[in-house]
């Protein structure tokens, strides 16, 4: 029969494994600028396009965008969970990231509202861009936190 | 040593006993997917060992397997099935039982 220190040993191994996924990830250098740009460019539509070409310019978008999802899933390696367990050093980031759209949205729709479509549009693109370089900065620090603590 | 109860050993799967094929259904759990190459290097084992472990686990409805593209190009991606994960869980939960 196998010792406990062998057990221990493999249960430390599948810990270190359960969190792979997400050290692994690696986010492209340029998702910041990109997720500017489509917030931007989004916003901008919705500010002055109307009818047919405003409904396909806003279709566009959400083709981009899960064109953009589809190849990141196709050319990484592996792909974090979020249904399944996230390590607990992503939760704060992860939760910060998730939350931003809440005071980031509605701010564009009172400037898009009161001051101009464009400045609503460069302040979610800056914002944004701003909210996802921030994420992935803190990505890189919780994987760094995760792979010291199951070392 | 404390003997054990026989109670405690039934949440141990047979299948995740050996521990190449425990380490991968981690890897499966904590990830969507995962492809060849990624389960290879970081589980340090060799193509034919984690073909053999991988098929092991498909066998027992733990895993899928799927294959895209032909020759130097092709990519294999692994991802844990529902029984799979919960087989994964139960088996964990009960090696930290044990260990106390």
């Amino acid at each position: 029969m196998e010792s406990n220190e062998t057990l221990r040993q493999e249960l430390r191994e599948a810990e270190r494994g359960e969190t792979l996924g997400w050290t692994g990830y690696r986010f492209p250098a340029w998702t910041p600028i990109a997720m500017a740009a489509w917030a931007a460019t989004f916003t901008l539509g919705l500010a002055y396009l109307d009818g047919v070409t405003g409904n396909l310019w806003s279709l566009l978008h959400l083709a981009v965008m899960l064109g953009y999802i589809w190849w990141d899933h196709r050319t990484q390696a592996a792909y974090p969970s979020y249904t399944g367990r996230m390590p607990r050093e992503y939760n704060r980031a992860t939760a910060a990231l998730f939350c931003s759209p809440l005071v980031i949205v509605p701010v564009t729709y009172l400037l898009g509202h009161y001051a101009a479509g464009w400045v609503a549009a460069v302040f979610i693109g800056v914002t944004w861009g701003l909210a996802v370089f921030l994420y992935n900065r803190a990505y890189a620090r919780a994987s760094a936190a995760v792979q010291a603590r199951v070392a | 040593m404390t003997e054990t109860p026989v109670s405690a050993l039934a949440g141990l799967d047979p299948v995740l006993n050996a521990p190449k094929r425990l380490a991968i259904m981690a890897v499966l759990t904590g990830a969507t997917s995962a492809d060849f190459g990624f389960l290879r290097d970081h589980l340090a084992v060799s193509d034919s060992d984690l073909s053999k472990q991988a098929g092991a686990l498909e066998a027992a409805g733990y895993l899928a397997i799927s294959k895209s593209g032909r020759g130097r190009g092709s990519t294999t991606t692994y991802k844990a099935t529902r029984p799979g994960r919960a087989a994964y869980t139960r088996h964990r939960d009960t090696l930290r039982a044990l260990l106390g």
